[in-house]
């Protein structure tokens, strides 16, 4: 069910200004991603996915500043918008999980009013009415007894159901794009698992597109249809998850993959990636992952390598890309 | 008394921690109940839980970082409890831990030689130029270099912090040490270089560990044997392998059945009602009655004991899984294995 995309990110550029200097976070990435579909956007730490995601809903820091680029969502770039445009989008066309949800709900308000003003936000309802939306939002979201928990404190819920709630207050607008920025790193396994399958029944429900966060590839693999890889602030890939996964084509991504650990699939030792992931001030010139790489060469630098079309939905930016099959 | 095999041992320990601000409505609420386990030299016993299982506290207590509420620690054939303070101080010495975060466990006023000399210092292992001849030793043991010895924690990245939180576990040369999440807060590609240093370390120096992570995959690549805690109870405790394909407790079969895995189908997860039980109300009888699918009255009046379903391999269910290969999902574009728990 691939349609046209909703949201078309290309070349952003987002700068931090820190005591320390201007840290480049974002170095020109562009993904997009298609109506109903799911796009893993998955990095390490430093990568600019976070930095990404809070861009395209024009929540970032005061320090951060959008140096170029446009983010085209729903026929309109989403950077020309002024703050008061952003705040009719924002909760209503395009909204987001966070991973803390104990951080991100009012701790002093019940989740059914938190809900409700949501609603009231967006639309011309009573308050009577927003309430009534919020507890039917509750009960979509498979919270037992939703009448009496919409009374509940978030400290009265555990993790999971406040992820939950979090979830049926990004929706209860029906977006047409969620933003899920690493949902469940902060749950326990078995919730996790319920809570990817809730986000799978939700946009298949209310056919939504998802731009899903986060580190964990087994999470990319079990949820996302598509998946563009972030190192150091750049795309370094984009395929088909499954194309991926069979057959990374960048070295980072096939070292990625191998030093992941495996519940089925013994390992005697895991792939170490050398090093650590550069400092936005501290990049190589060149393929930024150049210092780490077991295929570098004399090529890598000084120009930093384009993202190309292999075939298809397949992009790697890399001079010395691995061929289906081939081992490092 | 002196016992063979095993390095460290738990017999029958448990440990309860008090809740509630006044006198009145003070409360013994169960942390860790009734857990016998062995680890022997050179092993890695591997556990995993939910938050709240335990598993940190059962670290503390193998540590006697914590004293158990009732129960027996034995460290060498030697009872934690029995020893005398100035004994129980020098065996601390084979016995080390290495926390998750690299951050808070790392006293940012301190140079890297004295976090790492610290140990040897209390100990009075090492003084003058032996003692810094050890420091750069360990430091390159663990993959830093002898020229970081002069700086401060926060001019390294995490996982260099977690290198040096290694080595100063190591300064002392135990023979045990717990690694309580020691890679949960560390990039993947950072994560594989700490595990494989740590497998390193346990070939070369025949260390004994104690691994908690809540991440199955981790614990499973890493781990000889592994126990599944839950509400505070050992409920499987078997070889990896065997645990992994043939798991026995529906709780094990269901936490295995939520990793996500990558190039595995996801074949129909077992389904679990409800959430982790709470330690102020734990249910009757066997604590994941209430999320059990196949829970039967005598399973919400009785408390299941461990016991044996395979030599080496048991389990805490009165109905246990009959242990038929667990299929692990098969590969994309093949059928689905049969959906069962």
């Amino acid at each position: 069910m691939k349609g046209a995309p909703i949201l078309q990110v290309t070349d952003l550029v987002v700068d931090f200004h820190t005591p320390h200097g201007v840290a480049r976070a974002v170095d020109g990435a562009s993904f997009d991603l298609s109506s109903g579909a799911t796009l893993g956007l998955v990095g390490e730490s430093g990568s600019g996915k976070s930095v990404s995601a809070l861009s395209i809903l024009g929540l970032l820091s005061p320090s951060a500043r959008v140096v170029s680029g446009t983010i085209q969502f729903a026929g309109r770039d989403l950077l020309q918008l002024s703050a008061r445009e952003f705040r009719r989008v924002r909760g209503k066309e395009i909204s987001m999980v966070f991973q803390e949800p104990m951080t991100s709900l009012n701790p002093l308000f019940t989740v059914g009013r938190q809900i409700a003003e949501v609603v009231r936000h967006h639309e011309r309802v009573s308050r009577r009415e927003a309430w009534g939306r919020a507890v039917e939002m509750l009960r979509i979201v498979e919270i037992p007894d939703p009448e009496n928990r919409a009374s509940a404190y978030p400290h009265e819920l555990s993790g999971g159901m406040r992820q939950r709630v979090m979830i049926a207050m990004a929706l209860v607008c029906r977006p047409k794009l969620l933003i899920a920025d690493e949902p469940t790193t902060a749950l326990d396994a078995t919730i996790e698992a319920e809570i990817l399958d809730l986000l799978g029944e939700m946009q298949k429900k209310f056919s939504m597109s998802v731009l899903l966060i986060t580190h964990d590839l087994g999470v990319v693999s079990r949820r996302a249809s598509e998946v563009a890889v972030l190192y150091s602030g750049r795309i370094i890939e984009r395929a088909r998850t499954e194309d991926l996964f069979a057959a990374p084509a960048h070295p980072y991504t096939r070292m990625l993959l191998d030093s992941l650990p495996r519940l089925y699939e013994r390992r005697d030792r895991l792939v170490a990636i050398p090093g650590a992931v550069p400092e936005p001030g501290k990049r190589p010139e060149g393929c930024r992952f150049r210092d780490r790489c077991p295929r570098v060469t004399a090529a890598c630098a000084p120009k930093e390598p384009e993202l190309e079309n292999l075939a298809g939905s397949r992009f790697v930016a890399c001079q010395h890309r691995l061929m289906p099959g081939e081992l490092l | 008394m002196k016992r063979e095999q095993a390095l460290v041992e738990a017999r029958g320990v448990s440990r309860s921690f008090a809740t509630g601000r006044s006198r009145w409505s003070r409360r013994m609420v169960p942390a860790v109940r009734d857990i016998s386990l062995q680890i022997a030299a050179g092993e890695t016993l591997g556990v995993v839980g939910e938050s709240g299982s335990g598993k940190s506290t059962l670290g503390r207590l193998l540590l006697r970082l914590l004293p158990p509420t009732s129960g027996q620690v034995f460290f060498d054939g030697q009872d934690l409890a029995e020893l005398p303070r100035l004994e129980l101080q020098r065996l601390r010495r084979e016995m080390q831990v290495v926390f998750q975060d690299p951050v808070g466990s790392l006293d940012p006023r301190f140079r890297v030689e004295d976090l790492i000399g610290e140990g040897l210092d209390i100990h009075g292992l090492a003084e003058g130029k032996e003692r810094s001849r050890t420091i750069a030793r360990l430091l390159e043991e663990v993959g830093l270099s002898s020229d970081h010895r002069r700086r401060f924690p926060h001019e390294f990245s995490g996982g260099q912090r977690q290198r040096i939180g290694i080595a100063r576990a190591l300064a002392v040369s135990p023979r045990f040490i717990v690694l309580d999440e020691p890679v949960s807060a560390l990039d993947v590609s950072v994560q594989a270089q700490v595990l494989n240093l740590l497998a390193d370390l346990q070939r070369e120096r025949g260390l004994a560990y104690f691994f908690v992570a809540h991440d199955l995959r981790v614990v499973a690549h890493f781990s000889d044997r592994i126990a599944v805690l839950y509400g505070g109870r050992v409920v499987e405790l078997a070889d990896r392998d065997a645990l992994i394909a043939r798991p026995g407790h529906p709780y094990t079969r269901s936490l295995l059945s939520a990793v996500a895995e990558i190039g595995v189908v996801d074949q129909g997860r077992v389904q679990l009602a409800g959430e982790p039980p709470s330690p102020l109300r734990p249910p009757s009888g066997c604590a994941f009655h209430p999320r059990c699918p196949y829970a039967a009255d005598r399973c919400r009046q009785e408390q299941p004991s461990l016991s044996d379903r395979d030599p080496g391999h048991a389990i805490a269910c009165h109905f246990p899984l009959d242990g038929s290969p667990v299929a692990p999902g098969g590969t994309k574009g093949q059928d689905k294995p049969e959906k069962k728990l």
